[in-house]
């Protein structure tokens, strides 16, 4: 079974032969380790491309993620503003938010079209997919509704406005759901993305309520899946924080599989979840992944699985993208234990 | 003069304002006890930031996120900005100025701007350079101002790193410098591994740490002052 076949499989709720395994995301790492830098790759579709053929081939990971680190470029385009490109860190906006319904409805989704940078993801996801899509699973990566949501008015405006404006956080996350369909749907339908990606950090178990998430993320997430399953397409979402205590939730998500972070209680997730929905995890980024030895990353590899994968229906990653400096043989250990681990 | 049967009244409005996040309650408040004539002083430690502290407990415990925190921020501000210009000392025993902000690649400042409001109402001067701050800025931002201490946030793996490298090019120009790291990647771990003298857990706790390692760093100024004119 390939890696492609094997991640596929276990979002089916099945067991291949092999746990799968992914990073998520790690753009920053991989275009770090592959020596160039943000702004290069967005000026060279060919060379993005092959950063992505090059490092799935190092990285070995199931899932290979076009577009990691180029997000916020979605709310840029649709809001009308620049980019910031800088040495540390993903490129981030420039732009003026939308600050009332007023604002809001002068943006336009279609707007994403003429984006020259979204333009080259889309170009070099098409051509990862057309060289390495046997093997593994190629996908293009993108915020969740309510994060995305959350980047055209702003974080802490979204924030109180879910007290003092529902209705406008409920309109401004439909919109970045209607925009997410706009960006995915050429790529669904022409048959590159089989599986879509999409991190939702805003949404997180530490910064919002499980009722306000209940209300303002859940339904737009379902929304989306809803139209990617409709098109035969796969979705994974990550969520930041501590997700324990609305666990029960996710599967209403419609998600094929949730990723997620290290903070959540894994043992609880594989009560709640198993039999439900594929769901993939929770190795500490930072104290794990960065900070540990190698016989550390395999420790944490294998209790995780032991607690949460070994009946299948489960993906090893990390509770959440990596740090830029992660050592490479914890990134090897890390993948070979689920590679190794027979069911 | 206010009765104590007032003042308790009046604390207790602040202080609900603050939990129930009610900016015009706390305003209302803050004028009634200028009005009166009652000590500032008394209704921001007593009535605003006794508030934030069961705001804190509540957070704690998961009945209160980040919305409501800062909505709890707001009416806080709300009060303090009338109060503060009737406050003759502020006074939590200890004063100092620290510089603060979100490293680069991170515009994530909310929990940033939480812990500045702590500082706020403690009566630190707080030079804030908000986020997404170029490394060596806080180092030249320290060099400039002489602050006490310094305190960097990240909310994302891929910048956290950056922290790093703050924190060795600030004890290298400065040794005496008391550094704070906080955000949701970060833990004590992290910090000791890197070299900064506190994590912030959280908006209270970066407070009371700050509070602790200042008057440290006075006491060992103090004390190095009294050898050399001894």
């Amino acid at each position: 079974m390939t890696p492609r076949q094997t991640i596929l499989k276990a979002f089916e709720g099945g067991k291949a032969s092999r746990v799968p395994v992914t990073l998520f995301g790690a753009g920053m790492w991989s275009i770090k380790n592959f020596g160039s830098t943000f702004k290069e790759l967005s000026e060279d579709e060919g060379r993005m491309a092959d950063m992505l053929v090059a490092m799935s081939g190092k990285l070995l990971c199931d899932v290979v993620y076009a577009g990691s680190g180029y997000n916020n470029f979605h709310a840029a385009a649709a809001l009308g503003g620049s980019m910031k490109f800088r040495e540390m860190g993903a490129p981030d906006l420039e732009a003026h938010l939308a600050a009332s319904e007023e604002d809001l409805q002068k943006l336009d989704i279609r707007s994403i079209d003429s984006d020259r940078v979204i333009e080259t993801t889309k170009k070099a996801c098409r051509a990862a997919k057309s060289r390495i899509g046997d093997e593994y699973v190629v996908t293009l990566t993108a915020w969740g509704p309510f994060t995305l949501g959350a980047r055209l008015v702003g974080e802490e405006t979204m924030m109180k406005a879910t007290f003092k404006k529902p209705a406008l956080v409920e309109k401004v996350v439909d919109f970045a759901t209607g925009l997410l369909m706009h960006l995915y749907g050429p790529l669904v339908d022409d048959g590159t993305l089989e599986v879509i990606s999409l991190a939702d950090p805003t949404a997180s178990g530490d910064l919002i309520s499980k009722k306000q998430f209940e209300r303002f993320a859940l339904p737009y997430l379902k929304k989306f899946t809803d139209w990617a399953k409709g098109k035969g397409a796969h979705t994974l979402v990550h969520i930041c924080g501590n997700t324990t205590d609305r666990l029960d939730l996710f599967p209403a998500t419609g998600a094929s599989c949730i990723s997620l972070d290290h903070k959540t209680d894994i043992r609880k997730a594989k009560e709640v979840l198993h039999g439900k929905m594929c769901f993939g995890g929770n190795v500490d980024p930072v104290k794990i992944m960065l900070n540990g030895s190698v016989q550390d990353v395999e420790e944490a590899c294998r209790e995780t699985i032991r607690t949460a994968g070994a009946d299948g229906g489960f993906v090893l990653m990390p509770g959440c993208d990596i740090p830029p400096t992660v050592p490479y043989e914890n990134i090897q250990k890390f993948i070979q234990v689920a590679r190794d681990w027979r069911y | 003069m206010a009765t104590e049967e007032k003042r308790q009244e009046l604390l207790g409005r602040l202080k609900n304002a603050v939990i129930q996040y009610d900016e015009d309650g706390a305003k209302e408040a803050a004028n009634e006890v200028i009005a009166l004539g009652m000590d500032a002083n008394d209704a921001i430690f007593n009535g605003l930031v006794s508030g934030m502290e069961e705001v804190g407990r509540l957070f704690e415990a998961q009945e209160y996120f980040v919305p409501e925190l800062l909505m709890s921020a707001d009416a806080l501000y709300a009060g303090l900005d009338i109060l503060k210009p009737h406050v003759r000392q502020l006074d939590l025993g200890v004063k100092g100025s620290v510089v603060i902000g979100t490293v680069e690649g991170d515009v994530h400042d909310i929990g940033k701007n939480i812990v500045k409001m702590m500082f706020d109402v403690a009566g630190f001067t707080v030079y804030d350079l908000g986020r997404d701050v170029p490394l060596d800025k806080f180092v030249e931002e320290q060099l400039r101002t002489d602050s006490d201490l310094v305190c960097l946030s990240a909310m994302m793996t891929t910048t956290m790193v950056g922290m790093k490298k703050v924190i060795s090019d600030l004890k290298a120009k400065n040794p005496n410098v008391r550094i704070m790291i906080g955000g949701a990647p970060v833990s004590s771990d992290i910090a000791d591994k890197w070299g900064a003298d506190g994590y912030a857990k959280d908006a209270n706790n970066a407070l009371k740490d700050a509070i602790n390692m200042v008057s440290s760093l006075k006491k060992m100024k103090e004390e190095a002052e009294a050898k050399k004119r001894g």
